[in-house]
């Protein structure tokens, strides 16, 4: 199959702990995708989310020759989010992302939970607050559109990329200060690709069908919550970053141990404790774990309050 | 004897889950010539179509476009020559507007600006449609995307132009206009067709094919009278 | 256009296709679970996996370099994992030039991660190629995944093939008019930002063709009396002989993780 961008996390490489977690973040807020769609589209909602899911899949083929034997694919989670809203753009890249892994093993299942979370959830979220961001500052103006799009684009492959880095921290598999510098610096020049791309898509769109495009500004109650919770998880996950990769535990272990040769070696090694505690066993881990509990309250805070504001402005619809 | 423009050599080619679409299929076209490929489907004509711009590599024999012999190296200079219109227009515009659709080719060439913009006008002005420059593709009718593919093929100026199911999906009056469109090009021309009064009216010379063969080759006026002929290979008199 | 090739789905008249998907996917997921908590180094435990799976898919009748093949897609992402063999605690079993070294139990860990995903990635494997889509989708449903994301899935799924007809179609187009003029001192290709834009064009083309088609399927659905509910056939149970296969497979993988955590 296709090997696009590559952050269909396989099974084998998180630890379950890490991938529980995941899962239920992920179904939490596709359970929330569902009860909100259903809301918005009424029964519009599958066709509409079915073909534009085939769309993306196909979409992601796309691709234009880099330099030499590389080509820049698209992930398509901003322009989703973009066209359609953060919601149904959860469900949209939910049904790519879930036939990706369970059809063409681009990913794997128990880990999907994981993959969701970083291109179903993060990916649109982040891409629609960076978007709205840029079209508050813009009032009105087209750069809003063009240069909010690009720069969602570019967050979105940023922030999935990150999520991808800190759940393979977090599981021991890649130690976050060779991880997080590794997935960020090259999604930053994939998430250009991405921004490019997307920045194309939006051009014909608003030549084509420009109605698509203002349908999206309409801001309904609690959307204003929902980018300001995709901007503020965004802007954690950057946070975490450099807090990881300042934590250089993995390499300053080493240089520890290399002054020494043990004769003698614990049979256990680290093996069962890592795998009962992951994540916990060292500092960097547990504030990264922290971060990510964070990005979930806020997460989870800006759902329940987005709802509870529209149940009473249900009426008004302002 | 005028110089030959396009000379496919034994042509064969199976797909992946092994159906043979091509079995030695060999042709000649001289320059200026009009020539129809006709036969019912499945018979290789897209096939061999989109052989002769390299988008498919055959398994066995040659193709020659004028002096150059098609391979990997020359591909990039053969599709400047070979301009293939596809039969789905809607597959063939991908841009905002006419004129990004139409500048497409002569930018992939690298060629400065202003002949870009004159490639373009040229062939907008070929296809009768000035005026669409800046129009939206996305919003044109059948007929008017038809004419504007076409033009997204004229703008590399080749030499040779193949069409697949040109009047496909046409009513009679778009139809009626491409006929007197492709009747006023002057490009050595191949065109894939069911439509056989579009044959009888424009194209001189008909070839037909049946599976993945050519079993007819000779003057339209001829061919289209054998009744015989046409019914065995699936096509009904005009 | 030949785009059948998507479709994971080989046809063959053996057990493991005939199994009730549901079963299946429940035997899956539970052996995908059991690698997955199995721990770093049980290796007793990876190859009764491994033989699981190997069984599993002589019975399929693929034959196993089919999977083999399949399977090798997971092995570039296994150099995500290389770190663990120079940071992982424990007696240094190869210096590094750049200082530190590869452990033992580094790499015990890192050959860990690569067995256990090819394993997973055959099981995988094995679902996708025996078991109809529609089925899946089924199975998936059964076991309690919401009904409207069964919907879209399944819509999604009907338009795939022609959707990425589509894509492959536009970047035939594209490929037609890419060419060299010949005409000296000039460099083909356009500038890279150009080309990504007109991808982006294609892709803008995909979408919103489909968002038209999406109200065509639409009105099709209405005028076959579609009033927002998705309803489907109840199915059959699966027969009490495949409740004994889960059963029994359930019990097989249970007793295997327990061993491996108990005899680690």
């Amino acid at each position: 199959m296709f090997l696009h961008v590559t952050m269909h996390i396989p099974d084998g490489f998180l630890s379950v702990p890490v991938s529980v977690v995941f899962w239920m973040l992920s179904i939490v807020v596709i359970l929330a995708a569902l009860a909100r769609v259903n809301r918005d589209l009424g029964e519009r909602e599958v066709p509409v989310m079915g073909v534009l899911a085939a769309a993306i899949f196909a979409g992601q083929m796309l691709n234009f020759t880099v330099a030499g034997g590389t080509s820049g694919h698209l992930l398509g989670a901003a322009l989703a989010a973009i066209l359609l809203g953060p919601w149904a753009a959860v469900l949209v890249m939910t049904s790519v992302v879930a036939v990706q892994a369970l059809l063409f093993q681009d990913g794997g299942l128990v880990v999907l939970g994981a993959n969701l979370f970083n291109m179903a959830v993060v990916g649109p979220f982040a891409a629609y607050g960076v978007y709205r961001l840029a079209q508050w500052l813009a009032r009105g103006r087209r750069w809003g559109i063009f240069g909010g799009g690009f720069a969602a684009a570019w967050f979105s492959i940023e922030a999935a990329a990150l999520g991808c880095a800190l759940q393979l921290a977090l599981s021991n598999t890649s130690p976050a200060s060779l991880a997080v510098p590794a997935m960020a610096g090259i999604h930053a020049l994939i998430g250009i690709g991405e921004g490019l791309i997307t920045l194309g898509a939006l051009s014909l769109v608003w030549a084509a069908r420009r109605d698509l495009l203002a349908a999206g500004q309409t801001a309904r109650a609690g959307n204003t919550v929902v980018w300001v919770g995709g901007l503020l998880l965004t802007l954690l996950l950057a946070a975490l970053a450099p807090l990881a990769s300042t934590h250089p535990d993995g390499l300053e272990w080493v240089a520890e141990r290399a002054g020494f040769i043990e004769a003698a070696q614990s049979p256990a090694y680290t093996l069962i404790p890592d795998y009962v505690f992951p994540g916990i066993s060292n500092e960097a881990a547990a504030t990264i774990l922290a971060g990510v509990v964070g990005a979930l309250v806020v997460l989870s805070v800006t759902i329940f309050t987005a709802r509870a504001r529209r149940s009473r402005h249900s009426v008004t619809g302002d | 004897m005028r110089e030959t423009a396009v000379e496919i050599s034994n042509l064969s080619f199976a797909y992946p889950d092994g159906h043979v679409a091509l079995a030695g299929v060999s042709l000649k076209l001289c320059r200026g010539e009009k020539v129809a490929l006709v036969g019912p489907n499945g018979a290789g004509k897209s096939t061999l179509l989109i052989h002769l711009n390299g988008i498919l590599t055959q398994q066995q024999g040659q193709i020659r476009i004028g002096d150059l012999v098609l391979d990997a190296k020359t591909l990039k200079r053969v599709r400047a020559r070979v301009g293939l219109v596809f039969q789905s227009p809607d597959d063939q515009l991908f841009s905002p507007s006419v004129f990004d659709d139409v500048a497409f080719g002569p930018i992939y060439q690298g060629l400065p600006p202003d002949l870009v913009h004159s490639r373009v006008s040229e062939a907008l002005r070929m296809v009768g449609m000035s005026d669409y420059a800046g129009r939206v593709s996305h919003h044109l009718s059948v007929g008017e995307k038809k004419r504007i593919a076409i033009a997204t093929v004229l703008a590399m100026q080749p030499e040779i132009l193949v069409l697949d199911e040109p009047s496909a999906g046409l009513d009679p009056r778009a139809r009626r206009t491409l006929i007197e469109l492709l009747r006023a090009l002057p490009q050595t021309m191949i065109v894939a067709t069911h439509d056989l009064a579009l044959v009888k009216e424009l194209l001189p010379r008909t070839v037909i094919m049946d599976h993945g063969q050519i079993v007819a080759d000779g003057k339209t006026e001829e061919i289209l009278a054998e009744e015989a002929l046409l019914a065995a290979h699936g096509l009904e008199k005009p | 256009m030949h785009v059948h090739f998507l479709d994971p789905y080989h046809e063959r008249p053996s057990p493991v296709h005939r199994l009730d998907a549901r079963v299946k996917l429940a035997l899956v997921v539970a052996f995908l679970l059991t690698a997955a908590l199995a721990p770093a180094a049980a290796w007793p435990a990876y190859t009764l996996l491994l033989a699981l799976v190997l069984a599993a898919e002589v019975l399929s009748e693929l034959g196993v370099a089919f999977f083999l093949r399949r399977s090798l897609l997971a092995v570039p992402f296994v150099l995500a994992a290389a770190p663990v063999l120079f940071t992982t605690p424990g007696a240094p079993l190869l210096a590094l030039p750049w200082g530190g070294a590869v452990s033992a139990a580094g790499l015990e860990r890192f050959a860990s991660v690569a067995v256990k995903s090819w394993i997973s990635v055959q099981a995988a494997v094995l679902l996708a190629a025996t078991t109809p889509f529609p089925d899946l989708l089924g199975a998936l449903r059964a076991w309690r995944l919401p009904r409207l994301l069964v919907a879209i899935i399944g819509l999604m799924w009907r338009y795939l093939f022609v959707m990425v007809d589509e894509a492959l179609r536009l970047m035939r187009a594209r490929e037609a008019r890419s060419s060299e003029s010949g005409l000296p001192g000039l460099r083909s290709g356009g500038a890279l930002t150009w080309r990504a834009r007109v991808t982006g064009g294609m892709a803008g083309s995909l979408f919103l063709r489909s968002l038209e088609r999406s109200d065509r399927i639409y009105m099709a659905m209405l005028a076959r009396g579609y009033d927002g509910e998705i309803r489907s056939l109840p199915r059959p149970a699966p027969r009490p002989a495949e409740w004994g296969i889960l059963a029994g497979g359930l019990l097989v993988l249970g007793s295997l993780l327990a061993l491996s955590l108990i005899l680690v």
